[in-house]
């Protein structure tokens, strides 16, 4: 197994099927591995690093129920709390963004109409950046669903939305706006809850104490 | 160039006076109530003004007529609390005739912390009662990378610690029951990307108060809080690539918090930096360090522009010193 990336959550490896399962197929697999933090008392730790594991393996399934692109699930290993799954060849949307500003609004606007029909199936992702969506041909893959949970409530609809746009200000602070604008365009079509998440985020930005979000 | 820095956001009047290379005074005088009224805390601000000033003017070893320019906290904050410091300045500046600059707060922290300790592009935690935020250097600004959903992390502590029955301040008391906590209670760990959020928990950790000890539940609840901000850290880290760390704040006396950031930063071969607790906590000198900076790159305020902002975001302040 080769580390490809070293997050915030824990290890990212690439292989393939015949050395992860010793089977000729010819999948190309990642196996993600969260890992013990040693900041964290250990009760604390075990119970996030494991919630988050299965957690993430029901929310990878579901996505696909509401019709979104996610890497399919092999194997959960619960020892390791490791999860194994198809490897996505492609590109994530944050570097896309940074070299070719202006060509991919159409992209936002995908993204936006795929977010609305997680929210419509009750699905909140819980990290919504650029990071964590890669385009692969046509599709757009969401990945890293760790923090996310079932929920058809507006307000954590919201909150959700609220990340991403907080993502777009602070990642892709030249163009967040036109992006936004996109993202919420096609949100709105695909959502029936959309004007209802949309005006809370409102109060959500409102809350935080003496900061205004307001454009 | 001697630089006279006024701070005034919240609990703390601060006066704090530096040159180009050291902090020389820096002297503080905060509101004690229960919780915190603005108008009473600007009151306490105004009775203390004058006498703060002059205990810092001589704990320099410098005459009035030495300061070269002052700086006041602008915002953001409390608007009774600014308008105390801003009219302080005002008054400085008018009557010795030196020039004024007005200067954000949340970013005082941050360059106080690199003026002293060298640091180059840290990610900032920055915990106090009013204001619990990560925040980054990108594309010419601090922005602000995840904070708060609901209230600041000190705040959560002092309401916590109201409820059952601690007066403020409560630092200590807390860090002494953190430490003798051994159970621990499932509290909710609520974190969304590199938000976070403190009611929740609060709640739960109120009720479990009037059945478990005291030591358990302060344990609990405030091990899943620092938890809980060291995690969203280490996602900005990990997400901006930088290598640095900078704790700041009130609330970053915590040993238990500090403890975390230095495990955090070992496991991912990145360096923190925690400033003396005099220039982390809300303090003058801190301020005086920034206005000193700015105007040094070239920044100034005239007078009819020294009105307070209560709002002001970290990431609205054009970064023309870096």
């Amino acid at each position: 197994m080769q580390l490809i990336n070293q997050g915030a959550e824990g290890k990212i490896y690439k292989t393939d099927a015949q050395e992860y399962f010793d089977l000729a197929l010819p999948y190309k697999l990642i196996v993600k591995e969260r890992v013990r933090k040693r900041y964290r008392i250990q009760e604390l730790d075990k119970k996030i690093v494991l919630s988050r594991t299965l957690h993430e393996a029901k929310l990878l399934h579901e996505a696909k129920n509401a019709g979104v692109a996610t890497p399919t699930l092999f194997f959960i290993d619960r020892k390791k709390h490791a999860l194994v799954m198809e490897f996505i060849s492609g590109e994530r949307i944050k570097e896309m963004l940074q070299k070719h500003p202006r060509k991919y609004l159409h992209i936002l606007s995908g993204i936006g109409e795929m977010v609305g029909r997680l929210h419509s199936h009750g699905i909140v992702h819980g990290d919504l950046t650029t990071s964590n969506i890669i385009i692969r041909g046509n599709d757009i893959v969401f990945i890293d669903f760790g923090l996310g949970e079932f929920s058809p409530e507006v307000e954590k609809q919201a909150v959700d939305l609220h990340l991403f746009k907080q993502a777009l200000k602070s990642t892709h602070f030249e163009n967040w706006k036109i992006y936004w604008r996109s993202f919420t365009e096609a949100y709105i079509g695909s959502h029936i809850k959309a004007d209802d998440v949309i005006e809370r985020i409102k109060d959500i930005e409102k809350r935080g104490r003496y900061i205004q979000r307001g454009e | 160039m001697i630089t006279l820095g006024i701070e005034s956001t919240a609990h703390t009047f601060g006066v704090g006076i530096c040159d180009n290379n050291n902090i020389l005074s820096n002297i503080v005088d905060s509101y004690g109530g229960e919780g915190i009224h603005p108008r009473l805390a600007a009151d306490h601000h105004a009775i203390v003004a004058g006498k703060t000033v002059s205990s810092a003017i001589n704990a320099a070893g410098i005459d009035i007529g030495d300061v070269d320019l002052v700086s006041f906290a602008q915002g953001p904050g409390l608007g009774p609390c600014l308008r105390v410091g801003a009219t302080t300045a005002r008054t400085l500046s008018v009557s010795r005739n030196i020039p004024i600059i007005g200067v954000n707060h949340c970013i005082a922290h941050i360059e106080v912390g690199r003026f002293l300790l060298g640091i180059k592009d840290p990610v900032t935690l920055y915990v106090s009662g009013g204001n619990t935020q990560i925040l980054a250097f990108a594309g010419g600004r601090y922005r602000v990378f995840g904070e708060t959903l609901d209230i600041g992390i000190g705040n959560m502590q002092d309401t916590y610690a109201r409820a059952i029955g601690i007066n403020f301040p409560c630092g200590k008391i807390i860090d002494d029951y953190i430490s003798k906590g051994t159970k621990y209670l499932d509290i909710p760990y609520t974190i969304k990307g590199m938000d976070f959020s403190f009611t929740g928990m609060l709640t739960e950790a109120i009720k479990y108060a009037k059945t478990h000890p005291v030591e358990d539940v302060t344990f609990s609840l405030m091990e899943t809080a620092f938890s809980i901000v060291v995690e969203a850290t280490e996602r900005a880290i990990s997400h901006t690539q930088k290598n640095e760390m900078l704790l700041v704040g009130g609330n970053a006396a915590a040993p238990r918090l500090r403890e975390m950031c230095h495990i955090m930063c070992e496991e991912r071969g990145a360096e923190v930096f925690i400033p003396p607790f005099d220039v982390c906590r809300d303090n003058g000198a801190m301020i005086a360090v920034l206005g000193m900076i700015e105007y040094g790159a070239g920044r100034r305020t005239e007078i009819s522009d020294t009105k307070v902002k209560q709002k002001w975001r970290t990431d609205e302040v054009d970064v023309i010193w870096r």
